[in-house]
């Protein structure tokens, strides 16, 4: 631990004061910053969703209002033909309603539409089907063409594929948008009431009319058709007078809490809410009065009063919408202030951070530099040039001479004690130039009597290794013949081992061989147990057998005891057709597994053929290789036959080098000795001379000190 | 090409290349009458002996007739909690249907949006609100259980939630309901209109409004 | 008026789905000794021992086979004042349908013996015709089968 601060010490002082500070400024600012930056950026997200609301917003409103038309203009073409009068001058005025509200919606989809991702080229690439705003249009040109010559049925699907394809669009409107899951709760109740609930009502309206008004054509007025229009009415009537106010009434509380100070949505919405509702509710009155069977209304005049109503629907949720934008704006606004004022903030932090690392570090470095400059000339030897410069530092900033008591800058403390290290120093380095010059004299005569004494041993050396060199080259010759020989009866060893682990390695694989051919019996006998375990399957059809047939029954009984239950049963119908559905699913399913056993059963008889023929082949595979092992082994044997009598030439060999080594061994002691005494002079001749260039040396450094007056 | 003898529906049916004209008409091919008839063939072949014997039996035991209560309530397993709600205010029980994640809004609550018969509703964690935990569940042997959404209805607000089974409709007497008292303190309590015993089992009959109100409000700015 | 359809070789026939009470699977049956061949048999319908008519018999002389889409409609079946229940045995009840009753034509041939046969409609898919369930049985059987029954 203590050596890894050491090391983070030594690698920290390769940087100046002033690079460290900057480096600390840093390590704290980066930080800062970034939460800073992840701050601004959930502030800016959070704008990007508002921005994402609003073209959600701007596509909507005329799909919305496209929806309405749609839904006039069938009533209109609807109603003409229950009663004869012709809506010629009406449906007119719709086309170019309707045309109008096309070209605001190509508009806003060109201009917003990448945003949310519902342009046309996002849409031709989506998984699902989706129509882009162009293809509506074309396909309601078609619709407008085709007009009268089609029949009312196909003419009804062609109305309904229209307003099915708006409807789609809208969903995926609203989840692109996020429109649905606004956090703030004004803007969310005022969604909920215009993308949600409005459509739903102008769809109810619809329905109800077309509904109505197919009940005025054909006098039956049956139970299906009846319960269908009690729903109808009944939706209708908990929209209007009970979720659309509380939501609007939730949206006003709300206000203040979230976007606050619109007051435009309690002092122009509330009052049209309540008159809206009033209207609707004599309208569905009207309706109810039909299912009652008390009309009082011919078809002419139920139709201009439903479609009056259609376009106050229609008014009220463009008024909704007004106040929506109005909202998001105010939303937009808000968080655009709050990421100025943190961005005005951290700006001034950071201003001041840098004004106080500025004048910390000019307190440290400017007397430091000074201490460095004092050191540097006291490195040089200039000592003169050190004294004149402590000189400056004390006249330029006041410092007082010997110890202050007061002052804590560590610093000037090093100064002084610097300054008083130097007049020290100036003191010695006299002393130690006059002793050097006794010592040189000294060594010299030392030296000149070690040089005779070297001289007589070096004569005495060269002769002894004259008799060690003949020793040698007796020796190193017998050597290099016992190696021959042993390099021979080496290697036919080696190729026996060669030749050994061949064979082991084809006793391998023939083990491995067998092995699978053992593998194959044993697969061949699994797949013959799967075989017999598939028929076992079969059992699985009777029961799914079961569960059809039982489906089917009650889907049968499900409907029988809907209708028993009359009006009450309406739903319950519905339940017994899902159920009727589920049945032709089972039974399918049933034939389905039914025919995959059959195929499963023949994969695996096809797999038991397949894995008789591979074991014959593996059979016949492993009788040729332990052919070839037998060969092999052959071989072997004839090789470990030859090789003792390499052996016996070997170690006669080996006697008449020892021989030869005795004799060179003796030689070299005595070589040996002679070199330890040589070496034991040059020794001492070596640390003569160490000594005589170490007082040189001394005499230099002192000279090199040059003292001032 | 259309014909159940050449199965169409996997080869230009929605099963196949979902070429098929009709597919305009019907959607899809289990509304098709070629598909339904193919199905319908499925039934023309002898029964195994024992079905014959089985619903002999079956048929000759009198059908129960059921207590009537005055109070309806759908009964849900969660955990290893048994829970109620009022049937007025259960929507409907569908199949486990993909979230879809909401970037920055999706918490422990609110898991996003989920599409129940071609609406958006939010879907949340019933048992992170109540502070339940669904593991822990012993399946009782020979018995599926379904997970399942349910869609609930509150006071404004129409909310998703899962649970790990519904265990059906029953109707009880209101005035079987132990009420709790005030001073309940657990999340699961704070919930709850009462405790009503049904099939042996011990069930907290939930307020949808109060359930409701408590995963809209974690929708808020936090 | 809505109705469940089965068919008897190529013919599809109809009943009200007022008048029936349950549709149950095939099942085990005592015969009636002696009885003319249309009559099945009886069996334990959930308490009450019910007759049960082969359809496929008494219109075209062929026993029904039991196959999986064999079923029994249980019917009410008014025999003057009293009400009882009776089965009828036929194939392939697979949907129930609803009728307007302004679409219903007659049928024109009829003879005393098949005076059950009732009026027919005209579907996409073919010609469905109504069954009327009191007349399926013979008058003077009409109360005597069920005295039988309720005896055992």
């Amino acid at each position: 631990m203590k050596k890894l601060i050491l090391k983070l010490n030594i690698i920290l002082r390769r940087f100046t004061v002033l690079t460290k500070l900057i480096l600390i400024g840093l390590l704290l600012g980066v930080p800062l910053t970034i939460m800073l930056f992840i701050n601004l950026s959930n502030l800016l997200e959070s704008v990007e969703f508002v921005r994402m609301e609003k073209a959600g917003v701007k596509i909507f409103r005329p799909l919305s209002a496209l929806q309405v038309h749609l839904m006039e203009h069938k009533s209109y073409t609807f109603a003409g033909t229950a009663s004869g009068h012709d809506f010629q001058s009406q449906i007119a005025a719709l086309n170019s309603q309707i045309k109008d509200e096309f070209d605001k919606l190509t508009a806003a989809s060109l201009d917003v539409g990448e945003l949310i991702s519902v342009d046309e080229e996002t849409l031709s690439r989506e998984k699902e089907y989706y129509v882009a705003p162009r293809a509506l249009l074309s396909q309601w040109e078609k619709l407008i063409s085709k007009g009268r010559n089609i029949s009312d049925a196909e003419l009804q699907i062609e109305y309904d594929k229209l307003s099915n394809d708006i409807q789609k669009l809208m969903k995926l409107i609203t989840i692109r948008s996020r429109l649905i899951l606004d956090p703030a709760g004004d803007s969310y109740y005022l969604m909920y009431v215009a993308v949600h609930k409005m459509p739903k009502v102008h769809d109810l309206m619809g329905s109800s009319f077309l509904l109505a008004i197919e009940d005025e054509k054909d006098t039956l007025f049956n139970s299906d058709r009846l319960s269908e229009m009690i729903y109808l009415s009944r939706s209708l009537k908990v929209n209007i007078t009970d979720e659309i106010p509380s939501s609007i009434s939730s949206t006003i509380d709300l206000d203040p809490e979230f976007n606050g100070e619109l007051e435009s949505i309690a002092q122009t919405l509330s009052p049209m809410l309540d008159r809206y509702r009033s209207e609707m509710v004599s309208l569905i009155e009207i309706y109810e009065n039909i299912i009652r069977n008390n009309r009082s209304y011919g078809i002419e005049e139920l139709t201009s009063l439903t479609i009056a109503k259609l376009d106050q629907s229609l008014e009220f949720t463009n008024a909704t919408f007004a106040e929506l934008e109005k909202v998001l704006n105010v939303a937009v606004n808000r968080t655009y202030f709050r990421i100025v004022f943190r961005l005005m903030i951290a700006g001034g932090a950071f201003v001041l951070a840098m004004i106080f690392i500025y004048f910390t570090a000019r307190g440290i470095i400017t007397p430091v530099t000074g201490v460095a400059e004092i050191a540097n000339s006291l490195a040089d030897g200039d000592i003169k040039t050190s004294k004149e410069r402590i000189r400056a530092l004390e006249t330029k900033y006041l410092v007082t001479k010997g110890k202050a008591e007061k002052e804590k800058d560590e610093i000037w403390n090093l100064f002084r004690a610097i300054r008083t290290t130097i007049f020290d120093l100036e003191a010695l380095l006299g002393e130690v130039g006059k002793a050097g010059i006794a010592v040189t004299s000294a060594v010299t005569q030392i030296s000149s009597s070690v040089q005779a004494l070297n001289a007589a041993i070096n004569q005495q050396a060269a002769s002894t290794a004259e008799v060690n060199a003949t020793g040698k080259e007796i020796y190193s010759s017998s050597i290099h013949l016992s190696r021959t020989v042993d390099e021979v009866a080496d290697k036919s060893g080696k190729s026996l081992q060669l030749a050994d682990r061949g064979v082991a390695g084809l006793n391998e694989i023939t083990g491995s061989m067998t092995s699978l051919e053992e593998g194959s019996r044993d697969i061949s006998e699994k797949l013959a147990l799967l075989y017999q375990k598939t028929a076992n399957i079969s059992n699985v059809i009777t029961t799914i057998t079961k569960i059809a047939t039982q489906t089917n029954l009650l889907s049968l009984n499900a409907s029988i005891e809907a209708e028993k239950a009359g009006e009450y049963g309406a739903g319950f119908s519905i339940v017994a057709s899902e159920i009727k559905r589920l049945a032709d699913e089972t039974a399918m399913a049933a034939l389905e597994i039914e025919e995959m056993i059959h195929e499963m059963q023949q994969a695996v008889k096809s797999g038991v053929i397949g894995v008789e023929v591979y074991a014959g082949t593996t059979r016949s595979s492993a009788g040729r290789i332990s052919g070839i092992a037998e060969s092999i082994n052959e071989i072997i044997q004839y090789t470990r036959d030859v090789l003792p009598s390499f052996e016996a030439v070997s170690s006669q060999m080996k006697m008449q080098t020892d021989g030869a080594a005795q004799i060179s061994d003796a030689m070299s002691e005595l070589n040996t000795v002679a070199l330890h005494t040589r070496e034991s002079i040059s020794e001492f001749t070596e640390i003569t001379q160490r000594l005589e260039g170490a007082v040189v040396s001394l005499r230099e450094v002192v000279s090199k000190f040059r003292f001032g007056g | 090409m259309t014909g159940k003898e050449s199965k169409c529906w996997k080869v230009i049916g929605v099963f196949g290349d979902k070429s098929c004209e009709s597919l305009t008409e019907y959607l899809h091919c289990k509304h098709c009458p070629v598909y339904t008839s193919a199905a319908r063939d499925f039934f023309d072949r002898d029964i195994p002996p024992e079905f014959i014997d089985t619903w002999t039996e079956t048929l000759s035991h009198k059908k129960e007739v059921i207590e009537k209560g005055d109070l309806s309530v759908t009964v849900f397993r969660l955990g290893s909690e048994v829970l109620a709600i009022p049937t007025d205010a259960f929507l409907v029980a569908v199949e486990i249907k993909p979230v879809h994640f909401v970037p920055f809004r999706t918490n422990r609550t609110f898991r996003g949006l989920v599409n129940i018969d071609g609406e958006l509703l939010l879907c949340f964690s019933l048992e992170n609100l109540l502070g339940l935990s669904r593991s822990g569940v012993q399946e009782s042997e020979g018995k599926a259980v379904y997970n399942r959404m349910v869609a609930v209805r509150g006071a404004n607000e129409r909310v998703v939630f899962e649970v790990d089974e519904v265990i059906g409709v029953t109707r009880i007497a209101s005035s079987l309901i132990t009420k709790l008292p005030s001073t309940a303190q657990k999340a699961g309590e704070i919930f709850s209109r009462g405790i009503f015993e049904v099939a042996g089992l011990s069930a907290a009959l939930l307020d949808e409004h109060k359930v409701c109100e408590s995963f809209r409000s974690t929708l808020k700015f936090q | 008026m809505l109705c469940l359809t089965f068919e008897i070789g190529e013919n599809r026939y109809a009943i009200n789905a007022s008048e029936v009470i349950e549709v149950a699977p095939p099942v085990n049956m005592t015969t009636f000794p002696k009885a003319p061949s249309y009559f099945a048999g009886r069996f334990n319908f959930r308490g009450d021992i019910v007759p049960v008519i082969d359809l496929r018999d008494l219109l075209m002389g062929l026993t029904t086979k039991k196959y999986l889409s064999t079923r029994i409609l249980v019917v009410n079946y008014h025999a003057g004042e009293e009400t009882h229940k009776l089965g009828l045995l036929c194939e392939k009840v697979m949907d129930i349908i609803r009728i307007k009753e302004d679409e219903l034509q007659n049928p024109g041939l009829i003879t005393e013996e098949t005076g059950y046969l009732g009026r027919l409609i005209n579907l996409k898919t073919g010609i469905v015709q109504l069954i009327s369930v009191i007349d399926l049985l013979p008058p003077f059987l009409r109360k005597d089968l069920f005295r039988e029954a309720a005896g055992e």
